[in-house]
This record gives structure tokens, sequence and C-alpha cells, in this order.
């Protein structure tokens, strides 16, 4: 779209109301040119006459060309600003067409230099247009008025730009909004610090754009330069360095086993620093003054201890106060009458919560003009001209070694003059205001404490180091407590469990164990021993046992953790990460089904946990149980966990794996000598079943003379203890025959007369059913309740008499 | 016809009056070429024929007039007028000529002409004549006294700059 635009000069009209021209002919506009296009004709004419001086004419050829096209442009910047750190600014450029046709302009990228150029961030281009604009405002700028548009970006300023078809002498603005970073450095009134806005751009006249032209071209660059001040009021810029116990960083040697921390600080403002009324009722000093103060960082509820500090200053580097010192809060919030001066040695309270710097002095203590360019938190030892070191217990509990533990930062509050925006009337105004984090500009200085929250010395702290975030604010700085690492290794949510796994070794979180009793489908656990140690037998195909365990991560700090899994011989051995439930999930993340180790490491397992069970790690142990494993016998597998961090951290659980479970049943026979003639068993023998129940497993005591109930054993030690135990004896169920019938010339008879009397248990709360003499089967729960529990060790015997039959 | 019609007539009057002398018609022939100069860095000149130049404001661009007379007969009065077309403004002092001839100039095509044009310009303290500006001529010519024989050529040349 061509735009139509008329201009007119100033100076031009008013010379014309004193001049008029007579007979002037039609001038072209200067510094257009002749319009790209326009056809140049050009004829001569002559007379001449014969020598009776009849005139004649003749008329030459016509000489026709056409003016192409010569793009040009000029861009000139606005007039000298002054902003602020923190503040914003928009430098106009106005570019004008000056080339001789329609014309788009194409901005190279903008550059910004001086002093602070690399603080400044654009904001938006503002671009304002001679006519409506045209075309659609392109995404993601936005249309301020009919010819006005705001563009957050340079590209689509560009793609603005290229819509719009400028005629000759159109004029075109474009307003460069940017901000100063709060931290830039602001110099000194009579040398301010700068931005340098660089726009740089040219024109392109098109033969569509250009009716008659033969070719496009494009302008030679023109640029403009906009300069802006930076100036500030008066400031503490402050910057805190944190250094490790035992180590160095910054240049700073901390050869204690505490924190050491060293706040710099100095007036990075144009001008000097006022004392405050407010500082003075804030901490009850004899004198105003200005304040720097820093909040102790704190971990587990447990605030750190100062154990030490002290305070230098520098006159070379701005400081022209009397007196800097230091002072603390036992107040949550530092509030005023909660300060107090520090002896100038040894620790201070451990109720401390505060500690800070007053610099005042008579009548009004100033750092003075400090022209060393400090920002905030941007302070070096070298321009500082306070400085407070002091040391600090580490902090202790787990999560304490992890990074960042502890967290602070300095904030300052001074005097200033008047608003900052105007930081040369704070030279000549009497006024005292406010200068501090989240302190709104301008705040008067009063008589009243300055303790506001959310504001100065209480300008919230960030939970992570970083750049300082406000004047007055330093940066933060994160510390922690020296690495130790420890972890703790158990039963499927028990990493702490104390146990023995064999009941030999002694009780301890290294000897816990989880007992898994199973038998595989279609196989039936037989004890081929009549007493004594059962003697199982084999479970004949190998199988699959899965169980879950879980570690804890108890050190100080997040840690990897290491799981080291040793079975026996023959054995197989996979890790798995696990469900809530204890399931394996995934693939094995170690071991195979024919190795009997197998080794992972889970990584980044935190410590400082917010939740129960957040520094803990589930994991699942597959057991390939070989075919030869047998029945009743305990097979015991170690898991060893290794803290990564501290490699000699360790702890060890046990996994026991009892195929066909824990109980064996062996059945004996006692012939009466009295009746059994021979020692064998004829008619009238009597004859003594003693059916002994044994709980193989091992037990770290004594077989106690009450079993536990079911419900006080740990689900991890189940597999130990048997419950509900119910013997059933039938004499006539193969392979016994006490109750079975044989046949005579007499009659059909049983074996046995039955029970000679009511069978009994060991456990004397056991209960019988059908238990009666003459009975020939019978069932016994032991103990009389189907939760009596026959734990690990315990054994019992079931005994009855039957006489052989004499028909 | 009209040229044709007199002729007849003057023909006549001619027989009816006796006998008469025959003068003859010269013919000059004009030709106008144009060409943009331009100088290199050492200040030689570049002619470029407008036929071929890409032509820009401020350039500047000389146009040779050449008058032939290409007739048996003398033509005398020569006075080719030349234009400062639109768009271009006379390079002042540029108009070149022999040197038995005069340039004058003018400010309204060609109406009237001045060797030092001045323009009547109100003021409050009442109307003063000033020297023209170049920029507001509109032609120029070259007033020769002296004859331009049969077969013989002369050249002018001028220069004006795209405005």
């Amino acid at each position: 779209m061509i735009k139509r635009f008329s201009f007119g000069s100033t100076a031009a009209l008013a010379a014309a109301s004193i001049i008029s021209v007579v007979a002037l002919p039609a001038i072209a506009k200067a510094g257009t040119g002749t319009p790209a296009g326009t056809s140049i004709v050009n004829q001569a004419t002559s007379t001449y006459s014969d020598t009776a001086n009849n005139v004649y004419t003749s008329t030459s050829n016509k000489v026709t060309t056409t003016v192409q096209s010569a793009p040009s442009l000029t861009i000139v910047p606005g007039a000298l600003q002054t902003t602020v750190p923190g503040g914003q600014l928009t430098d106009t450029f106005t570019i004008t067409n000056t080339g001789n046709g329609n014309a788009t302009v194409t901005l190279a990228p903008l550059a910004q230099s001086g002093t602070d150029g690399a603080s400044a961030t654009v904001a938006a281009y503002v671009v304002t247009f001679p006519t409506a604009t045209a075309g659609a405002v392109p995404a993601p700028c936005t249309a301020l008025s009919a010819t006005s548009v705001s563009c957050p970006t340079y590209a689509a300023l560009n793609t603005l730009l290229a819509n719009n078809v400028e005629p000759a002498s159109a004029v075109v603005t474009v307003g460069v909004v940017y901000n100063l970073a709060s931290n830039a450095t602001a110099g000194t009134l009579a040398a301010p610090n700068t931005v340098v806005t660089n726009m740089t751009a040219t024109a392109t006249q098109s033969v569509a754009n250009n009716a008659g032209t033969t070719a496009a071209a494009t302008s030679a660059s023109a640029a403009g330069n906009a300069t802006d001040d930076v100036v500030s009021d008066a400031r503490i810029d402050a910057q805190k360095y944190g250094i490790q116990p035992n180590s160095t960083a910054n240049g700073i040697t901390n050869a204690t086993a505490n924190i050491e921390y060293v706040v710099a600080t100095a007036n990075g403002g144009s001008v000097a620093d006022r004392d405050l009324q407010s500082v003075k009722a804030l901490l009850g000093s004899s004198a105003a003054g200005v304040f720097f103060s820093d909040k102790l960082p704190s971990f587990g509820g447990t605030t750190a201890v100062v154990q030490s500090a002290a305070v230098t200053t520098s006159a070379a580097n701005g400081y022209g106060g009397t007196a800097a010192t230091i002072y603390y809060s036992t107040s949550a919030t530092g509030a005023a009458g909660s300060w107090t001066a520090y002896s100038g040695s040894g620790a201070l309270p451990s109720t401390a919560t505060f500690i800070g710097v007053l610099v005042s002095g008579t009548p009004l203590a100033e750092y003075g003009t400090n022209a060393n360019a400090t920002t905030a938190g941007n302070v070096t030892l070298a321009k500082s001209a306070v400085t407070l070191t002091f040391y600090v217990s580490t902090p202790t509990g787990s999560g304490s070694a992890d990074t960042n533990t502890y967290v602070n930062q300095v904030d300052a509050v001074n005097g200033g003059g008047q608003p900052n925006t105007n930081p040369d009337s704070a030279v000549t105004n009497p006024a005292q205001n406010v200068v501090a984090p989240g302190v709104p500009t301008g705040t008067a200085d009063t008589t009243t404490a300055i303790d506001s929250g959310a504001q100065g010395i209480l300008y919230p702290t960030p939970t992570t180091p970083g750049a300082s975030t406000a004047i007055n604010a330093s940066n933060a700085v994160g510390d922690s407590a020296a690495l130790l690492g420890s972890v703790l290794n158990g039963p499927f949510g028990v990493p702490g469990a104390v146990g023995s796994y064999n009941g030999v070794v002694a009780a301890s979180n290294n000897n816990d164990n989880t007992a898994v009793a199973f038998t595989p489908v279609g196989f039936t656990p037989t004890n081929t021993s009549a007493s004594g140690a059962p003697v199982g037998n084999a479970l004949g195909t190998a199988t699959t046992v899965n169980v879950a365990n879980t570690i804890q991560n108890v050190g100080n700090a997040t840690d990897g953790i290491t799981v080291s899994v040793t079975a026996p011989a023959g054995f197989g051995v996979q890790i798995f990460a696990s469900t809530a439930a204890g399931l394996p999930t995934g693939a094995a993340l170690a071991g195979t089904t024919t190795s009997n180790t197998a080794t992972y490491t889970f990584a980044g397992v935190p410590s400082g946990a917010t939740t129960a069970t957040a520094n803990q790690v589930n994991y699942v142990v597959a057991y390939t149980v070989p075919a030869t494993a047998t029945a009743f016998n305990p097979y015991d597998a170690s898991i060893v966990a290794t803290s990564t961090s501290t490699t000699t951290a360790t702890n060890t659980t046990h996994n026991d794996l009892i195929p066909g479970g824990p109980l064996a049943l062996s059945k004996s026979v006692t012939l009466d000598p009295a009746t059994c003639t021979g020692g064998v068993a004829v008619p009238g023998c009597i004859m003594t079943y003693a059916i002994a129940y044994l709980n193989n497993a091992a037990a770290a005591s004594a077989c106690p003379a009450t079993a536990p109930a079911a419900s006080a054993i740990p689900s991890y030690l189940a597999g130990y203890y048997v419950k509900n135990l119910i013997v059933s004896e039938n004499g006539a169920l193969a392979p016994n025959t006490w109750g079975a019938t044989y046949t005579n010339a007499a009659g059909t008879f049983k074996n046995t007369t039955g029970l000679n009397a009511p069978a009994t248990d060991t456990i004397a709360s056991s209960t019988f059913t059908t238990n009666t003499v003459g009975s020939y089967a019978f069932t016994d729960l032991v103990g009389g309740s189907a939760t009596y529990v026959v734990a690990p060790g315990c054994s019992g015997t079931v005994t009855f008499k039957v006489t052989v039959n004499t028909q | 016809m009209q040229r044709f019609l007199f002729a007849i007539f003057f023909g006549a009057f001619v027989a009816i009056l006796g006998p008469v002398v025959a003068y003859a018609k010269p013919v000059v022939v004009l030709t106008l070429q144009g060409a943009l100069v331009e100088r290199d860095a050492k200040g030689a000149e570049r002619l470029t024929p407008l036929a071929s130049a890409v032509l820009k404001p401020g350039d500047l661009v000389r146009y040779d007039v050449v008058a032939t007379n290409s007739s048996a007969d003398p033509a005398a009065h020569l006075i080719p007028v030349a234009r400062v077309p639109a768009g271009t403004t006379y390079e002042a002092g540029s108009a070149s000529f022999a040197t038995s001839a005069r340039v004058e100039f003018s400010l309204d095509g060609g109406k009237t002409w001045s060797s030092k044009p001045s323009l009547a310009m109100k003021t409050p303290s009442g109307t003063i004549e000033k020297p023209a500006p170049v920029a507001a001529y509109t032609a120029l010519r070259w007033v020769d006294e002296k004859t331009l024989a049969p077969n013989r050529s002369v050249a002018y040349s001028y220069e004006v700059r795209v405005k």
C-alpha cells in the first residue's frame, strides 16, 4: 500500500510570511529528489533565418530517460535522558525516508552499549506511522492506535515495517522501550554511567512500489545513537560470601569447622548515604545511622549460632562514618527492642536470630560518594567500605549436607534524598527518605522503627541462592554441613528393623531378615525323618520367589545407595524396582536367574525427608530357587547396602527362604512291652503313637511359654511363625492302618479298638474333635485357636494309644 | 495546405510584378544527446549515454545540442533553445558555446530571456530585484550573430542535475 504523505517546513512558512516570491517556478521538495519512475524529457529547438531574414524553426529529437530508485533514510535519536537502575526509558528514533520513492524500512538488530548497556533489556518497540498502519498487525505486536503499534520483539517489528510502505519524506518514529536492571551501576552525578542505544536501518525501494523503475534498490545503512545517563540515589550495595568449613572460596580461606560468612558493602549510588532515625528507633542506639543485617539461617528448626563476628571499614572505599557497630537480635522478626550491641568477642546467644552492622556518625555518617561501580549483590572485597565477617555453626541432621541447606542474604536500609528518579535533589533537599528492599521509593524517614514485614531487614530471603533481587539486598548464598553418608537396609517398609536371621547371631539392624515360606504348586513337603531335625524332600523344579526390601538414606545429604545381594550357591538373583505393594515392576535392574549375586545402585536417594518415606526406596529381589533345594530348610541371602558418598557406611539385611514352610511333622510309634509279646504288635498289644510338630526356623530365643499373637508378629517374619496349625489323624486313611478293617472267619473287624483314651497335646490349650475313646480319627487345633502361633524353634507332640484288636 | 496556397498566391504576385529574386531556404538540423556525467576517484570524467544510464537524483546530465546546416544556403541568426527538463535544475556555468555566442536564460519557459535573470521580491521595505537562482531557470538559449555556413555544424552543451 502506498501511503499519502504531506509535509511542510515551519521555517519555510515563516520566511514566506516576510518574503513572497514573484513568478518563482515550482521547485521540488528538498531532500526527496525527483520521484523514482519520473521521465525526464528534453527537446531542443532552434530558430534561424535566411539571407532575407526569413525565420525558420528547427526541432531536435527527444531525449527521454527515467529516474530510478535512490533510497536513503536518516535516523535521528532523541535527546539525552536520565534514568535510574531499575527504571524504564523510551528512546525515540525518528526515521525519515529521504529517498526519491516509496520505501520500506528494515532495522538491524538493536545494539545497546555504554557502561550499563549490558544491564538494559528491550521491552518493546513502539512504532508510529504518519498514516494508518497498513495491513494486519503481525503477532505478537499490538495496535496502540490507528497509527501506532507496539511490538515486543525485533523480528515482529521488522515484519510490521515490511508491511508498511512509506512515501518519500515520510517520517516514522520508533520508540525503543527498555528496562534497566535494578542492579545496574550508576556512576556519579559528575560522571554518570550510560546506556547507548544504536539503531541502524536501511530503506528499500522496490519496483512494485515505484512504477516506472526497472530495479529495486536498497540504501546504505543509516544509524543513530541515543545516549541515556544512569544515576542513582544513595544505596547500600552488598555482596555476601559463604565459605564452607575448612575450605577456600573467592579468595577467602576458612580454616574452621564452622561456616564463614563475609558481607562486603559499599554505597553504589551517585550521592552519599544519610543516616536514618528509624534505624536508631529500631536498634535503640544512641545515634542514627544506616544498617545492614543478616537473618541467621536455620535448618530443621534450629537457627545457626554465631560463633564470632568482626567488622572492618575502609575510608578509601567511601566509609565516612565514625562507628561501625555489630548488633544482634533475638526476635524472630528483628523487632524494635530486641537488638543488642555485640560485645566484640565470643559467640552470640543461641537465641540470636539476626546479626547486623550499624554505621553512624556525627552528625550524619555517610559512606560518601563511591565511584567503584558496585551493584546490589556485587561488591568485591576490594571495593568494600564496611565488611562484616562472622562464623556460624553448621546444620545437623538428615539433609543438612544437601546443597543450600542454609540460604540467606543481607538486607540494608539507608537514607536517601528525594525520589531517586531525580537524584540531583538528593544533594540539596534535606528530606531523609528510606532506601531499602521492598520499601516504596520516597518513603520518608521517621522516628518509628523500621521493622515492617517483607521490607527492609525482613525482605524475603529466597529459597535458593542467586543474584540480588532488589536494591539494598545482597545476593543469596547457600551453604550446608559436611557430607556424611549413612544408610539402612531392611525388610519391606522397615529399613531399620532389628533381628537375628538365624537365631544365633546377635539381634541388630545388620542381622534383621525377611522370612519367606513358600510351597510351589504340586510340591508336597515331606519329612523323611521320624524324629529330630527334619529331612525334607527336594523341590524337584526350580521356582522364583520375590522378596521386597527397603533401603533408607539416613545420612545428611542426598546420596546414592548400592545394594549387593549374595544368595546361596545355585540360586539366581535379580534386582527389580518395586511397586508400592512390594511387587517387582519393569525389567530387572541387575542380576540374572543363574548368578547368585547382583549389585545395583539407586541414585539420588534424598535425605532430610519431608515425609516419613521420602528418603526410602523399595526394591524387590527375585530369587531363582534351584530344584535341589529341600523343604523345611531356611536358605539365607544377605543384602549389603552401601552409601555412595561414604563407602564405609553400610547396612545389611537378610532374606531367608524356606521351601515348604518351616513346619515339619514326624511320627513315631512305641509298643507296650507288657502287651506286645516279642516286641511286635500282636492282638492286645497297646501301641502309643506320637506326632511331633516342629517349627524348624531359627529362633532368637527359647520358645516362648506363651506364643505371641499373630498380630504382634512383623509381616516380614510371618513366614517363620506357624499359626492355625491343625494336626489331623485318621487311622483308616492310607498309609495309616490302625483304623483299617480286616475279615476272618468270625467276621469283619477293625485293626485296633480305636483310641484307648482321648489323644493329648503337649500344648495344653489345644482342642480336639472326635477325640473320644474308640474313635478312629480326630483333629487337633494346636493351642486351641486359629491365631495361636507356633513360633520358630517351638514344637509340640500329639499322643494317642490304640490296642490291636483281638477278634 | 495554407503554405501551398500561399506559394501559389505568392508566385502569381511575383509574376504580375515582374522578375523576382529567388531566396533559397537554409535547412538546419538540430540533434540532441544526453549523457550521465560521472567522475572516478581520480576526478576523470566518464560519460554514459542516457539510453544505458541509471539515473538517480543528484546525478549530473550533460546535453549536447548540435546544429547542422544541411543545406547549400547559409543559416543566419541561429538561436538554439534548450530546456531545463522538469525534474532537473540547471547546473550553473555549465553552458558551453561558441565564442561568438552569448547565453541567455529564461525563468518562464522561454517567454522572456536574460543573461542574468532576476526576481522581484516583495519585502516589508518594498519590492526589490534579486538575481534568480539557477534552480529557477527553465530554459536557455545561445544567441549567435554568425552565420552557419552550409554543411557546417556548431555544437552547444549544458548540464542539468537531477533533483
